[in-house]
Formats: C-alpha cells, structure tokens, sequence
C-alpha cells in the first residue's frame, strides 16, 4: 500500500495561494523529501498531510485513511515533528518524552528513543534550559516514541551544528533500514540527495521537479559546473562564448558557468581572465547538484 | 495519559516562583493585613437615625423593627447579637441629617410621610436609607438588614394579613468583625483571578506558543486535555481557598457560620464557574496581549463593583443591571451568606442557578470555540 497519495493539494492564504495543486506519492519505506526555500510551501503541505491545517481543495491519503475527512485513526501510526516544537517550558527532556508517550499505545522505551538523538546528558535538564539544536532533538525523539510507521520531519537538521546534523542523518537512514516510511523537508540539497530516494523540489507551493535526486540532476545536466565572484564582472557574452559552455548564470555576484568539457573551459576561462587583468575569487570547479537544478528551473537560489 | 498531563501540569505550575507567588502566598499576605488591620472590634456600635414623618400604622412598625435589632430573642446570648450596643434615635430630617454630615450618625433611615397611605391605596413607597460610606463594614451590612426588614414587611402587606404579624429575624448569630466580612470577598476574588490568570492566560500563551498545536498532533483527544487542565485548576483554587480559610481561621479565628459542606459546595461550584470562563476568555482572544486586556477589562469592573470589598448600593440604574450579570456578585453573595449569615441579596437558589448558568453556557461556549492553533 502507498504511505502516502497527495493529489492536487491547494492551500489558500488570502492572496496567496501557499500551495498551488501539488500531487505526489510516497511509496512504503521511502524516504521522501520535499526541497524549496523559504515560503515555498512546504510546511504547509506537510502539515496538510499531517491533519494539523485542512486543505482548500484536493485529496490526502495516509495509509490509506482520508485524512482530510478524518485524521485521527492514523494518529498512533505517525510521528510528527514540526518546524517548531513549544514544549512545556520547565519540564525536563526525560519528563516530556514520558508525556507524549502517554499518548500512544505502543511506545519505545523513553531512554532508547533519547538515546536515539544523543540527548543522553540532557534528560535531567528543563526543555527552556536547552539549545535550539538540543530542542529541535528532543522534538523529533517525540516524534518517534510511539515508533510510528510513518515520520514526518519538517527540516529535522536546521540549527544542528554538523555534528549533530551527521547523527540525524544517521537516524533517518537507520529509520530507512528498519522499513519506516519518512517524509522531511529541507532547505539543504546535500541532505536531499543523501538521505531521500526521491525528492519533490518545490517553489511558490507547486512542484518544479520530482524522482531520485541524481535523476534529476542528470535529466537537467550532463554539464559540470564551474563557480567563482568576480567583483569587476567579466562580460557575460564573453563567458558564454568559451569553448565547452553550455550556459552561464549570474546570481549574487556569484558566476556559474555549466560546461561540458571542463579542461577546454578552464583554459580559455583562465586564459580570459589574464587577459581582462583580473581575479576570481572562490574559483571551484564541481558536479552539479540540486541546487543547480533549482537554479536553472527558477533562476534563483535555493538559499539567498 | 491523564495521570502524566496532570502531573506534567502540575510540575510547570509547580516549579514557576511567579505563579506561585501568586497564587498562593499573596492571597495569604492579603488575609494576614486585612486580619491584622480588621481582625479588632467585636460589635457594631455605632449611632443610627430615625426620621419617621409617617402617620399611618406602617411606618411605627418599621422604626420598631429597626430599633429592635438591639434587643436579643429570648434564649439567645446577647453577647452574640452583634446589634446590642447600637444606639438609635429619632429626630427630624433636617437635625439628623445634619448630624450625620458632620459624623455624630452613621447612617439614618427616613421614613418618609404618607407612606402608609400610599400602600394601602396601592401606590409603591420606600423607605430611605442613608449611611455614611467611609465606615465600609457597617454600612452594607445596615443596609442589607433595613431591606430585610422592610422586605418582610412588605410581604405581610401583600399577603394582605394583619400587619402586625411582621417578623424580623436575628440577622446574625455572631460577632462579625471586619476580617469575618472581608474573607468571602477574598475567596470570591481569589477564585475569580484563578479562572482568568491562573486559567486563561496559561492557555492563550499554550496557544500561542504552539504547545496545544504539537498536542494535537498527537492522540491525545482534547476532552482529555481539558479534563486534565479544569482538574489541575480546581485543585490550585482548591488548595488556594482553603489555605486562606485556615489561615483566616487558625490566625483570626475567621467566622464560619454555616456548614463547611455547603461552604465546599459553593466554592466548587464557583472555582469550576470562573475555570470555564477562563476557558472562554482562552479560546476568543487571539494573541496574549488582547487576552491580558480582556481579562482585565473583567477584573476590575467586577472586582469593585460585585461587593468583594465595598457594597453595591447607591449605584445607577443601569450599573445596577450590569452588576445583576456579573458573576462574581453571586459568588460573593452565597460566600457572605453561607460564611456569616450575611443579609442575603438573592436566594440561594438564585445564586445556584445563575451561577451554573453561568458555567454551562462558558462550558459550552468555551468548547465551541476552542482552537489548538494560534492562526
Ligand atoms: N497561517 C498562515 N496564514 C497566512 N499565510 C501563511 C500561513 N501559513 C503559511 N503562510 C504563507 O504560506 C507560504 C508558505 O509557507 P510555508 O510555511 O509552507 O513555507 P515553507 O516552505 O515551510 O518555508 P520555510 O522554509 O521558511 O519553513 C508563506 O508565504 C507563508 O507566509
Ligand atoms: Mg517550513
């Protein structure tokens, strides 16, 4: 059975239309990611799908439940962590986990599921005295007491330092292994291609491409990406005519040029430079990513 | 599931030195000053006059009536007739008024000419009473006892029996001090600022913050959360009155005149009343600012004007009205009447029925709009 059929989705703020007809499935024990930036919906779907807002048109199946009509018989099967958890504010990390798991019929055991997201040290400690990192854990240990069959994670691993944002990664893939389905959100494309076998990049609430993430950026590239600033702003028509480039984007002072064979465009891009009398900075040369899928679908950046 | 809501309830209530300030040591500095500033005196001394112009047999009767509170039934103790030592004296309007101008009288009761007259061709009549404001106990507790009798007389007028049948009751049993008088007003207040500060703003702020978002998206059904959250209240402001009970009690010997059931009765009922309108305060406003306004906006009008601390009387019409519907005034009445046998302002059954009016219709209300999300 499909975790999760989405079809259509609209959400409507006043003139806003948040999210603008989204479909989409998620197959059992997929790991699904959605990846936008900011206000680009995604949010708001997840939690559409979670039962929290009601959509203003479209169909919502979790496990086969209409969640739209109804929300609460799939409640014991989901774990939900929001982009912000409030907690109550003086009870301690141990005290909270022992709360939510009262909740559900079948929990994990409170230590393994603190143990689950390292907050070991922390069990003693008021949720206000924590760190947004250590917040942001113990909110998705909640979301996994009731070892639930589907995880909702609305960007689990912003505000972790990379430490803790490799041991969240290590969760998710151990959550993959023991066959839970997990839908996250994100703003970071190494995560999406990481973690997700297949991610719904979206933008003004639709989506703009979706599959497995080195699908996507091979069905848009087979070019490598070559990037640096340059304050005196070489030419753009001069850069476009190198030998090898496919296409060249401008985006806060920052230049990437898509080539298609890498060793003649450095040389001629080199060679132009000595020329202009002047320097790159940050002068990289790499594979292209999700984020270079964005950039070309929309012209802008996932992250400004 | 309820066990941990509760408990986790209780520990945030718990361990917040603000809110439990709050709630439980200042409503005991306010008994200790109250107590040690009224907690003297024992009986009513003071000087009351009687202007009586009418010549028909009713107004004879009222003047006796009045004048009779200093006498004790038979078989009572007139130690406990708190009336005994006051002096009463009769005179004309203008000399007792002027008297009471400058203080010599502490209040002065008119019975105006013609009275009889007028009730027995039909017409309505009053009777005025005039007391001096600045003494705060006496004042409404006088007042409450000439309406008493003046009802009583009333009714033998429409039950067009003899009139001479009127029958006024010892009012009270007891020595009433100023402390006795002012303790129901302290529970009655206590209890009101527990369903809107201790009730209404933790909720909103739950709101707000998105703690009742991320409960809900659990399965926690939210009867249950409620449930949890009305018990968690009902026990603070139970703990809350009875520590000022006993304190009042223990401290100043605070006089509990009727039974302690029915005193429990109406404590609860009023506790679970100003819970539910907390819970409706909670659920229309939105943000914590427009919740703290709205709940002062309730406070203060209800704390002065429901007879917490000074009496109701002498009001316009039209605030009389709004008094009429707060629900405070009938706390504080079934507190007064049930702590030292106050002179009642309404039945007790009204004083029940309004106020489970009150809480059914919050009860519902509350329910109907209840929002785990802010926006
Ligand atoms: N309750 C609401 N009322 C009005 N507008 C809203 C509401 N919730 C979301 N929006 C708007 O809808 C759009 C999508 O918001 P959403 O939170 O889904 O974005 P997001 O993709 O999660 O962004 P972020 O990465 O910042 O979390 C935004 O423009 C936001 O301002
Ligand atoms: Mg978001």
């Amino acid at each position: 059975m499909t975790a999760i059929q989405v079809e259509n989705l609209v959400k409507i703020y006043g003139p806003l239309r948040a999210v603008d007809g989204i479909s989409f499935d998620v197959a059992n024990g997929e790991v699904f990611g959605m990846l936008g930036p900011n206000g680009a919906g995604k949010s708001t779907t997840t939690e559409m799908i979670e039962g929290l807002r009601k959509p203003d048109g479209g169909s919502i199946h979790v496990l086969g439940h209409d969640v739209v009509k109804n929300v609460e018989p799939i409640k014991q099967r989901i774990g939900i962590q929001l982009q912000t958890t409030s907690l109550f504010q003086k009870l301690t990390t141990r005290e909270l986990v022992k709360l939510f798991a009262s909740f559900y019929k079948n929990t994990l055991p409170i230590d393994e599921v603190i143990g689950l997201v390292n907050l070991e040290e922390k069990v003693n400690t008021p949720s206000k005295a924590l760190s947004g990192g250590q917040r942001q854990r113990l909110a998705v240990a909640i979301a996994l007491i009731n070892d639930p069959d589907i995880i909702f994670l609305d960007e689990p691993t912003t505000g972790l330092d990379p430490q803790a944002r490799r041991s969240m990664w290590d969760v998710v893939s151990n959550l993959q292994k023991r066959g839970k389905t997990v839908f996250l959100t994100t703003h970071y494309m190494e995560e999406a291609e990481r973690l997700c076998d297949r991610v719904a990049v979206v933008d003004h609430g639709k989506i703009i491409a979706l599959g497995k993430p080195q699908a996507l950026i091979h069905d848009n590239f087979d070019e490598t990406a070559l990037e640096f600033s340059n304050d005196e702003q070489l030419p753009e028509s001069l850069l476009a005519n190198l030998p090898g480039v496919e296409r060249v984007q401008n985006e806060n002072g920052i230049t990437t040029i898509y080539s298609k064979g890498v060793a003649r465009t450095t040389n001629a891009l080199m060679a132009l430079v000595e020329r202009q009398q002047t320097e790159l900075r940050g002068f990289t040369i790499r594979a292209a990513t999700l984020e270079d899928v964005f950039l070309k679908l929309t012209g802008r950046r996932i992250r400004d | 599931m309820f066990v941990q809501l509760y408990l986790s309830q209780w520990r945030e209530f718990a361990r917040d030195r603000m809110a439990l300030f709050f709630t439980i040591l200042f409503p005991l500095i306010f008994i200790s000053i109250f107590g040690l500033l009224y907690g003297g005196g024992s009986k009513f001394d003071e000087k009351v006059g009687i202007v009586l112009e009418d010549q028909g047999p009713i107004g004879p009767q009222l003047a006796s009536a009045i004048e009779g509170l200093t006498q004790t039934p038979e078989g009572q103790d007139a130690d406990k007739n708190v009336f005994s030592d006051m002096k009463f004296s009769r005179g004309s309007a203008s000399d007792l008024e002027s008297q009471l101008q400058k203080g010599d009288l502490q209040a002065l009761v008119i019975i105006p000419a013609g009275l009889s007259d007028s009730i027995t061709s039909g017409q309505p009549a009053s009777v005025t009473v005039k007391v001096d404001q600045s003494s705060q106990v006496f004042a409404p507790f006088f007042q409450g006892v000439v309406d008493n009798i003046v009802q009583s007389v009333d009714q033998g007028i429409t039950q067009s029996k003899p009139m001479l049948t009127m029958q006024v009751q010892s009012v009270l049993s007891s020595q009433i001090r100023g402390i006795d008088l002012l303790v129901p007003g302290i529970l009655a207040m206590s209890i009101m600022q527990l369903g809107l500060f201790a009730t209404a703003q933790p909720m909103i702020a739950m709101r707000t913050q998105g703690v009742l978002k991320r409960f809900n998206a659990t399965p926690l059904p939210r009867w249950m959360l409620l449930v949890s959250y009305v018990a968690m209240r009902l026990t603070i402001g139970l703990l809350q009155t009875i520590i000022i009970i006993a304190v009042g009690k223990l401290m100043f010997d605070v006089a509990i005149l009727g039974s302690i059931v029915a005193l429990l009765g109406w404590l609860l009922l009023s506790i679970l009343m100003f819970i539910a309108i907390g819970f409706f305060v909670a659920a229309i406003a939105k943000t914590e600012e427009s919740g703290n306004a709205i709940t002062q906006l309730i406070n203060f009008p209800m704390l002065f004007l429901s007879g917490v601390f000074f009496p109701v009387t002498g009001l316009p019409d039209w605030l009389q009205v709004v008094v009429k519907a707060f629900p405070l005034t009938y706390t504080v009445d079934a507190l007064k009447q049930v702590m030292i046998n106050a002179p009642p302002i309404n039945t007790p059954m009204i004083n029940l029925v309004v106020q489970l009016g009150w809480l059914v219709v919050m009860t519902v209300l509350s329910i109907r709009f209840f929002k785990w999300e802010a926006r």
